[in-house]
């Protein structure tokens, strides 16, 4: 059984040469959130999901090296714990998962990546988290999963983890003015159909 | 060498050229025509590159900056040719003089004259004239105020008119001040008290001579006597009775006197003592008159006063004071209940003559009881009144219980008539509420028939009432969740996920 995650040490600064490392391999780079956000507006959709892959990878190649071994009996708590932690690593906020239903819905609290008013799925932050989140599940678990950004509220960020057919019907619902649980259900009802 | 001996000539050519143009410019202006127009030159124009040499007095045109070469000419000093002197230029340059006359006027004050009209940027000799300057219309002398009429009692300095400002505003015209004077009336002479003013001719007026009069008193023969204090109040009223002598004890305390005033600690008179005679009496009258004039004040007319004084502490209880404006009045002595004869010695004693109550003026109208009704003046109640106002009073007292029967049952009280009427209609009551309660559920509205009493007696009295609850049903159902979640590996829980809304590509 995988052990937790633990975070000693993780983050290393090396004041003498100038360098942040996680774990002592990994180079990090400390940036402002107004640089990312700049970035970010500018990025059009097709070169913001690549990013967001990107820095998403590294962060579930590193669970996948914990939790590989034993990825298939993993429980959730534990794929939160790793994932969680790796996510605070980065400054990234809080992870939490909720099941509505049959959904997986990851809520992350606290993510300093609001670019613009915060209050839709379609803000650049959200966007960026989202693909963040899409690719350290497709590192971690050899999945091909989509996240979709849901809303924000109460400086909390939901995403749904479904499929690529799913993400559509999801985003024309959320693009139709439906509200984020309403959209659940009927990704529930979709699912119940044979 | 040869080369300044040219340079110096041709200095020297342009110098007399420049005089020839100043005395050509000269001669102009002695001739009287004007001078050329020449535009103002702009505070930023650059000296005029095109500008003919030779001095001509051609107005030069305004070349705008942007045709001059741009900025980078301004940046770096323009080679200047040689063959431009120097001098030239600045002979060029617009005479200051129409210059300052074309801005003069914004500032100048326009002179008028009378019959020609002036311009400042001629130059022709006009003769000298002095500028007549319009006076300022002339000052209003008169001041605008109404003429105080003389008032017939002086109300102090601020019922004098107010002083003219205007006047005193200019103090420098002696002529305006004289008129002022004249044409505004004074209030009522007050010399004493009239403030004085500047400008005002100060000259109080003379007071009348005093004439005395020295009379030899012993060459007159008349006999010289000493003038009571009283005496100047005396021969002002010779009307008024002769005042009272009056020896005051100045070690006791001061205690008006009234004229045959018994001062002794007596006995409290008796009611039946007082033998009152009319006060139409002579006697009665002078004395009256007597203490009237001690007081200083009339009798006549105070008496009046003291009768009402008398009915009012009659019907009030207490004495009142006179105004202030009535003066001295006789402050009468509150009555003392019989029995109690405390007499203050700084209380004047006004019982009369005889010091035996109070007199005849200060009761006022009194019955005089004759010998007969003297002697039963008591106040006889009748008994069956007194016996009437206690047996009201016991009505609202409830006399307690012995103390042989307290908390004991009285047998003999009897039970209200309606009492069993009332224990019959809760018995009833009892009963129905019973039958409610055995009621099974779902079997319907009860309908209980009860005999009335009365005109309705014969007729069903038909109830519906609610059916009764059942408690042991619940009252609403919760539904649980309808997915069948089972606690399972993330990769399950993440596979059904992604089988939501079709299969996944």
């Amino acid at each position: 059984m995988a052990e937790s995650f633990d975070m000693s040490g993780a983050l290393r600064f090396d004041l003498s040469r100038g360098r942040v490392t996680v774990g002592g391999i990994a180079a990090r780079v400390v940036l402002p959130v107004e640089a990312l956000s700049l970035l970010c507006r500018e990025l059009p959709e097709a070169q913001l999901a690549p990013f967001g892959h990107g820095i998403g990878n590294e962060l579930g190649r590193r669970v996948a090296e914990r939790l590989a071994p034993t990825l298939s009996s993993t429980s959730t708590e534990q794929m939160v714990d790793h994932l969680g932690g790796e996510l605070a690593l980065m400054g990234l906020g809080s992870l939490n998962v909720e099941f509505w239903g049959r959904a997986m819905v990851l809520a992350v609290v606290d993510s300093p990546l609001v670019f613009g008013d915060g209050g839709r799925p379609s803000d650049g932050g959200d966007r960026l988290l989202s693909s963040v989140l899409e690719g350290a599940l497709v590192r971690a678990t050899g999945r091909q999963v989509r996240v979709v950004a849901l809303s924000r509220q109460d400086n909390t960020a939901r995403f749904v983890v479904c499929n690529e057919s799913a993400k559509r019907h999801v985003l024309e619902w959320l693009n139709e003015g439906c509200h984020y649980g309403e959209a659940l259900a009927r990704l529930n009802d979709a699912g119940a159909r044979p | 060498m040869n080369g300044e001996t040219t340079k110096a000539d041709r200095l020297q050519a342009l110098l007399d050229k420049v005089l020839v143009n100043a005395a050509a410019l000269r001669d102009m202006r002695k001739a009287g025509a004007k001078p050329p127009a020449v535009a103002p030159a702009p505070v930023s124009a650059k000296p005029a590159l095109n500008a003919p040499r030779g001095g001509t007095l051609e107005p030069v045109p305004f070349v705008p900056e942007r045709n001059l070469g741009g900025i980078a000419e301004f940046s770096t000093p323009a080679a200047r040719p040689e063959t431009e002197p120097v001098l030239l230029v600045k002979r060029v340059q617009p005479a200051p003089e129409p210059v300052a006359q074309e801005a003069a006027p914004v500032a100048r004050a326009p002179v008028s004259v009378v019959g020609e009209e002036f311009d400042p940027n001629t130059t022709a000799e006009l003769p000298i004239l002095e500028p007549e300057i319009e006076a300022e219309p002339p000052l209003v002398l008169e001041p605008e105020i109404s003429p105080v009429e003389p008032e017939p009692h002086y109300a102090g300095p601020s019922g004098e008119p107010a002083p003219p400002i205007m006047a005193e505003a200019e103090p420098s015209s002696s002529d305006r001040r004289a008129a002022l004077n004249l044409e505004v009336p004074r209030a009522p002479a007050v010399p004493f008290l009239e403030p004085a003013r500047a400008g005002d001719s100060l000259e109080a007026p003379p007071l009348p001579p005093i004439e005395m009069e020295v009379v030899d008193l012993e060459a007159s023969g008349e006999e010289l006597t000493t003038i009571p204090p009283s005496a100047p109040s005396a021969a002002s009223s010779p009307h008024e009775p002769p005042p009272l002598e009056l020896e005051a004890d100045f070690s006791a305390p001061a205690v008006v006197q009234p004229p045959e005033a018994d001062f002794s600690l007596s006995a409290p008179p008796q009611l039946e003592d007082i033998e009152a005679p009319p006060i139409s009496t002579e006697q009665e009258r002078d004395e009256s008159e007597g203490l009237g004039v001690s007081l200083g004040f009339s009798p006549q007319a105070a008496a009046p006063n003291v009768e009402e004084e008398e009915d009012d502490d009659e019907r009030h209880g207490a004495p009142r004071t006179p105004p202030p404006e009535s003066g001295p009045q006789v402050s009468l002595a509150p009555k003392e209940p019989e029995g109690l004869d405390v007499q203050t010695p700084s209380q004047p004693d006004f019982r009369g003559e005889r010091g035996e109550g109070p007199t005849m003026e200060q009761v006022g109208s009194t019955i005089s009881f004759s010998a007969e009704e003297r002697v039963s003046r008591e106040l006889e109640l009748e008994e069956s009144a007194i016996a009437a106002a206690k047996s009201a009073a016991d009505d609202f007292e409830a006399e307690l219980p012995k103390v042989g029967f307290a908390g004991a049952y009285d047998a003999s009280l009897a039970p209200p008539a309606t009492a069993r009427q009332e224990l019959e209609a809760h018995d009833r009551e009892e009963r129905e509420r019973a039958e409610r309660r055995s009621f099974v559920p779902g079997s319907g509205p009860v309908v209980a028939e009860t005999a009335i009493p009365g005109a309705l007696q014969g007729y069903p009295l038909e109830t519906v009432s609610r059916s009764p609850v059942n408690v042991s049903s619940p009252a609403a159902i919760y539904d649980s969740t309808r997915g069948n979640l089972q606690p399972g590996s993330f990769l399950d829980r993440l596979e059904a996920s992604l089988s939501l809304a079709g299969p996944s590509e």
